[in-house]
């Protein structure tokens, strides 16, 4: 078979950067460990208060060292439920210092719902049935919109909260 | 007869010129060079979120 020289050149730049790009994502996958953020960790959907996470009394912000905390979220049509502050109101403004490590922990009862800190890498789909999990620092300072990406019936815009960031 | 015609088809390939694919090449390059640098690009962004 005959190849002109330009076609050997950019089979060979084409099947080159396919072979760095998988090598990349087996490094992520394989070393650091990067997977879907609900891979597989189930949960009743009918029941989700029997899971330690999501027990009214755990959800919300639970600081768990110095610089790490957990925040556990029950996503359902239309609202995040953070908890409730001292007079028992819900938390719809949730705080978190700079540079700490964050675990986030999602679930839904109802719906498919999504899950996104406008502005950081949190986002994940929030499915029925599984555990969406995702730990990050929070970097920046700021405050953050958390909003409902995966569109999930007639409220899906009033699914919002704040996140700020401070020093 | 049928020999003759395979040489003379033989024939008519080996003198044919090759053809000149400068321009498909650099364009080949700029769609990769395109891919490449966006993903770097989103990589970046990822990364310093």
């Amino acid at each position: 078979m005959h190849l002109h020289k330009f076609e050997k050149i950019w089979l060979i730049v084409g099947i080159g950067s396919l072979v760095v790009f998988l090598l990349i994502l087996g490094f992520g996958a394989f070393w650091l460990g990067t997977h879907p953020q609900s891979h597989g960790v189930t949960i009743d959907p009918q029941n989700i208060e029997a899971h330690e996470a999501f027990k009214p009394e755990n959800l919300g912000v639970t600081q768990v060292e110095e610089d790490k905390y957990i925040i556990n979220v029950v996503a359902s049509a239309f609202n995040y439920d953070f908890g409730t502050d001292e007079d028992g109101a819900p938390l719809k403004h949730i705080r978190i210092p700079k540079g700490s490590t964050v675990l986030w922990q999602v679930t839904s009862p109802d719906v498919v719902h999504g899950f996104n800190v406008a502005g950081t890498n949190v986002n994940m789909m929030v499915e029925p049935g599984y555990i969406s999990s995702l730990e990050t620092e929070m970097k920046s300072t700021g405050e953050f919109t958390i909003v409902c990406n995966e569109y999930c019936g007639t409220g899906h815009h009033l699914m919002y909260a704040t996140l700020e960031v401070y020093e | 007869m049928a020999s003759i015609d395979e040489k003379k088809k033989e024939q008519v390939t080996h003198d044919e010129k090759e053809p000149d694919l400068r321009g498909t090449f650099i364009s080949v390059l700029l769609v990769g060079l395109f891919i490449i640098v966006s993903w770097v690009l989103v990589y970046a962004l990822f990364i310093i979120r």
